[in-house]
């Protein structure tokens, strides 16, 4: 495997790890939402979804795909799961009509 | 490779003859909606968004900036992955209230035409020195086709081509709810050849120049530096402030916000949009590397910018510069239709109407027309002043090449007041102006006029505006870290007015604007006659039939709790013409309310009940269940079987439940807010007379309604707000009806009963006078010549009928079914009912060894139905007959109380055991043998005299019993 693999596999494992934790921390443990209810569920799943793209998108995350010897085509990759993220995100509300 | 201008220009003209086409087509229906209307189209029309700065100009922000040109789009990307909470939001907003352009909404939210006009202003500052780039951009790469001088003419060909499509399929409409489906089909077109032209170009360069994939690959391993180039900015260079600057522009730019949200047919379109877009974007863009390199590699000697075009003319086809040329005519032809357009409802609602307000139009000129060529007009004045600028900008060189950048940071200083808009409720007019106006002033000495004195078109002889100058982003950061700051602290010295707290409260969706006081007007043809006074007759009735038809109503159903709701919608119809705060001003003016006047409580009700059901599934946390609560109150009040009325304090119905509807036949809808005088008789009458009544109840009313007696039970009762106020009353109507049917069949059936126990003695008094007359026959026939006794016998005969005929008289009156509530309650004599009652009884058998003493005074007149209360006395005296032993006497009293009258029946019976005594009222109970007492009597004695208003005792005295009636006293009037 490449280094550009290696570096992309281990920033999918840093944003699933932060993806779990933001989803303990703010549905679970209650930091933004005193309490999660249908109306507000919406809104939970969208900031969760653009905190995530924002740390994929700002330091120091990007650092770690930015290398000189990174992939040109990497900084498009990481664009293309905000992309699906999102479409997720419209996916889900939909399915749940929320 | 070059062309001749005539080639460009013919292809021009058919590339804009083709969007003309497909605009028209869109327009007439030759493209089915369902394609026209398709979110994927809807995406592509925001792809107005990359211009010929993207088009052409992110090859050379790649070159100078790397992957921060990237940063562009991502803060894009980022706008629309958050659409749920961002844009979603603003998009309720704008169809709400009919908002056609981003001062619309800041005017509207911050309840200020200041506020609007400063947008517009800032807008058209930052926008128009952008909008002459794009005609720079046409002119350059013409100027690269063709190898030849700039050709003035082209770029004049351009804008008037450009303002003739905006003006056809641009300002078709004047209101943002007719929708202009071919201009978007048309820029979704014009995205379409930009992202496939991008995309060929970008193919070209991987396979037309490096020979494929791996070529490419071997070329960045020989050259490192070109691919670290690109990295080394995103992590050095300013990413986040790009990020954060095309984040706002996502939505901001007068052109994102006129096709997010202006254009959008389908709120669902967003949801695709906010995944589909960022892929168009990521599309567009993943091109520009393989191009950058090519071009580097090929050594193109021209600055990078224009190696998009300068790789294609490298090639010997003729067909690729060809499309590049049309893809960045796509570009700069759509940025300047849509930006135009959403600049001139600007100018038109914050600049134009304002400046000429109170319309002064003759009721003979159209003010659709006058606002349709208004629009027009603008439309071209910014398209002139566009081209204006790109003559300047020839006169001074390449001067202005930063503008695109500098036009994202002006618009970014709405960003705070977008912030406010949607997150922040405190956020006040105050702030919003000092914030715009603060981080406006820093954008401007440290962008704008540093930039235009650099160019020489401005110069400040005792200022070294130069100085000023900083770079674009901290240019950014500095100005609105300033505009947050004023906006915040100007929000808190300064709060917010009342009028801008209810504003502020519907966006955010805590409630809804509520007209406060009464509207003057009284009918639909006043509100008709006022408007008419400034936007004419025709207008004034077609904005009126809108409205009804947006409310769901016609002239036939609108009412006086209808008017509230309708000059609302008039006014958010007029906003979409005139702009929010025109329109408000139009309808305070000419559709006044009066303020002194309290609200009707009916009108608000409606008015809030309608908001409500549109608005209920929106309610969050403690306002849901309040609103749960209130719907289960709600339908309580209307499935209690008792009517309820509850009428305001000026006499208009606010609620009627379904058992009222039953009872009255009268839909609940056609009569909630209607004034009480309109309804039906008698039911108007009845519930007039008891309001304005001082009895809190009135029962046993009888009354006629559809041919059918009713009888009904009335109860009221003050609603209050609070201790001092009275808001209205609440009425309950209880229908006896059935009920006093069956106990009118019990009691006849009764007095069949009592005639039944009376047979004997019938047949007795009737046998008796015909045994009389038998004989007095014989003796005539034995005398038939003795006048004496001729004439004696006859009158002994004529006596003795006339007993048989009054025996029998009573009975048939006593017997016959009751219409007691065919007629109402008479004076009667007292005496008189108490001796047709003895003359009944004395039928009995039994009574022929009693003695009836009547002692009642002749001149005591009660008041009730005769029959009834005969019945009454029929059953006491039958039961003190029963009770009396032989030779008994049974006396009746009679004494005036007040305004009643007690009469006594006393008898010297056995009296009444102690135990019974509580029970003798009771229906059914009887102490007489089986067969010989329905136990009906005393019961049915008891409610004929409830139901006059009286009351019955008895009481066991030394010797036999006494009953006691009260009964209401009856003056007759003595001349």
């Amino acid at each position: 495997m490449t280094c550009d693999g290696r570096r992309v596999l281990i920033l999918i494992d840093v944003i699933v790890t932060i993806g779990n934790t933001l989803s303990v921390d703010l549905i679970s443990v209650n930091i933004l939402v005193p309490r999660s209810t249908p109306e507000t569920r919406p809104n939970e799943i969208t900031i969760i979804v653009v905190l995530i793209a924002l740390l994929l998108l700002l330091p120091p995350i990007v650092v770690l795909w930015s290398f000189n010897d990174s992939y040109w085509l990497v900084p498009y990759l990481i664009w293309s799961i905000i992309i699906l993220l999102s479409y997720w995100l419209q996916r889900h509300l939909k399915k749940h009509a929320l | 490779m070059h062309f001749e201008l005539w080639q460009l220009f013919l292809v021009s003209i058919l590339y804009l003859g083709l969007l003309f086409l497909i605009a028209t087509a869109t327009d007439r229906h030759w493209i089915p909606p369902s394609i026209a209307q398709h979110p994927l189209v809807y995406t592509l029309s925001l792809g107005v968004y990359a211009t010929s700065w993207s088009f052409y100009g992110s090859v050379g922000f790649a070159q100078k900036q790397g992957f921060s040109f990237l940063a562009i789009y991502l803060g894009a990307t980022i706008a629309f992955v958050a659409s749920p909470i961002l844009l979603r939001p603003i998009l309720k907003l704008t169809e709400s209230y009919r908002l056609a352009s981003l001062a619309d909404l800041f005017a509207f939210r911050y309840h200020s035409q200041t506020a609007g006009v400063l947008v517009t202003i800032f807008m058209l500052a930052g926008t128009l020195p952008y909008m002459s780039l794009q005609i720079q951009a046409i002119t350059n790469t013409l100027q690269i086709m063709t190898q030849s001088a700039q050709n003035g003419h082209m770029a004049l060909g351009f804008c008037v081509t450009i303002g003739l499509f905006s003006i056809l399929f641009g300002a078709r409409h004047i209101s943002p709810r007719e929708k202009h489906h071919g201009l978007v089909v048309a820029i979704a077109f014009e995205s379409l050849v930009k992202l496939v032209t991008l995309l060929t170009v970008g193919l070209f360069a991987i396979f037309g120049i490096f020979g494929g994939f791996f070529e490419l690959n071997q070329y960045l391993e020989l050259n490192p530096e070109a691919s670290a180039a690109l990295f080394k900015p995103v992590r050095e260079g300013p990413w986040a402030t790009l990020m954060m600057l095309s984040f706002a522009s996502a939505f901001l730019l007068p052109r994102q916000f006129h096709m997010i949200f202006v254009e959008n047919t389908n709120p669902k379109a967003l949801n695709t949009a906010s995944w589909a877009f960022p892929l168009f974007l990521l599309l567009l863009n993943i091109s520009i590397p393989p191009i950058l390199w090519a071009g580097e590699s090929l050594n193109l000697g021209i600055p990078a910018d224009l190696y998009v075009l300068g790789i294609t003319l490298d090639s010997s086809s003729k067909v690729l510069p060809m499309l590049t040329f049309l893809g960045g005519l796509s570009a700069a032809s759509a940025m300047i239709i849509v930006t135009t357009l959403a600049l001139a409802s600007m100018c038109m609602n914050h600049i134009v109407l304002p400046a000429s307000f109170p319309l002064r139009l003759s009721i003979g000129i159209n003010m659709y027309q006058w606002l349709l060529w208004g629009r027009r007009l603008v439309i071209v004045l910014i398209i002139a002043a566009g081209y204006s600028f790109y003559l300047v900008q020839q006169q001074y060189n390449q001067g202005l090449v930063g503008l695109g950048l500098i036009s994202f940071v002006a618009v970014a200083q709405c960003l705070p007041g977008i912030v406010g808009l949607l997150y922040w409720q405190r956020a006040s007019k105050a702030g919003f102006i000092a914030g715009l106006l603060t981080g406006g002033f820093i954008w401007a000495i440290t962008l704008l006029l540093p930039l235009f004195e650099r160019a020489g078109i401005i110069a400040f002889p005792f200022l070294n505006i130069p100085n000023l100058a900083i770079s674009t982003t901290d240019s950014a950061l500095w100005s609105l870290a300033f505009n947050g700051l004023a906006f915040v602290l100007f929000s808190f010295m300064l709060p917010q007015s009342k009028e801008e707290r209810e504003v502020s409260n519907a966006c955010f969706r805590k409630g809804f604007l509520v007209p406060q006081g009464k509207v003057r007007a009284t009918s639909i043809n006043e509100f008709e006659h006022q408007l008419a006074k400034i936007i004419g007759t025709d207008i004034a009735r077609s904005e009126i039939k809108r409205a009804l038809s947006d409310l769901g109503l016609d002239h036939k159903t609108v009412n006086m709790a209808s008017l509230p709701l309708l000059r609302e919608q008039i006014n958010r119809n007029l906003s979409g013409l005139v702009g929010p705060v025109l329109s408000r001003m139009i309808v305070n003016q000419h559709l006044q309310i009066d303020r002194a006047t309290k609200s009707a409580l009916a009108d608000t009700i409606q008015f809030v009940e309608s908001k409500n059901e549109k608005t209920r599934s929106k309610l969050e946390g403690v306002s849901s269940e309040l609103d749960t609560l209130r719907k289960f109150h709600f339908q309580v009040l209307q499935d209690l079987p008792l009517g309820v009325v509850s009428v305001s304090e000026n006499n208009h119905i606010l609620s009627w439940n379904n058992a009222m509807a039953r009872l009255t036949g009268i839909d609940q809808k056609s009569i909630v807010g209607q004034p009480i005088d309109n309804i039906e008789q008698p039911w108007q009458k009845i519930l007039t007379s008891f309001i304005s009544n001082k009895n809190f109840q009135i029962r046993e009313l009888k009354a006629i309604i559809n041919s059918d007696s009713y009888v009904l039970n009335l109860f009221k009762a003050v609603v209050s707000h609070d201790q001092k106020q009275r808001s209205g009353i609440v009425i309950l109507i209880e229908d006896h009806s059935q009920r006093y049917s069956l106990e009118e069949k019990l009691a006849h059936s009764e007095r069949l009963a009592s005639i039944g126990q009376l047979a004997t003695g019938v047949a007795h008094e009737i046998g008796n006078p015909v045994t009389g007359i038998a004989c007095l026959a014989q003796d005539l026939q034995s005398e038939p010549n003795n006048s004496i006794i001729l004439q004696q016998g006859l009158d002994q005969i004529l006596k003795q009928t006339n007993r048989i005929d009054n025996i029998v008289r009573s009975l048939v009156n006593f017997s016959h079914t009751d219409r007691y509530h065919d007629h109402s309650a008479d004076s009667l004599s007292l005496r008189d009912t108490i001796d047709q009652a003895i003359q009944l009884i004395s039928l009995n058998h039994l009574s022929q060894s009693l003695t009836y003493d009547n002692q009642c005074d002749g001149t005591i007149y009660i008041l009730g139905y005769s029959q009834k209360l005969i019945q009454v006395f029929v059953n006491l005296l039958s039961n003190a007959t029963d009770a009396s032993s032989q030779g008994g006497k049974i006396e009746i009293q009679a004494f005036l109380n007040g305004q009643t009258v007690n009469t006594i029946v006393r008898d010297y019976g056995k009296g009444i055991r102690k135990d019974h005594l509580a029970k003798i009222f009771d229906p059914f109970f009887t102490t007489k043998p089986i067969g010989e007492g329905t136990g009906l009597g005393l019961s049915l004695t008891y409610n004929i005299i409830q139901e006059h208003g009286g009351s019955i005792s008895v009481s066991n005295k030394e010797e036999g019993c006494q009953f006691e009636v009260s009964l209401p006293r009856f003056k007759p009037i003595r001349n």
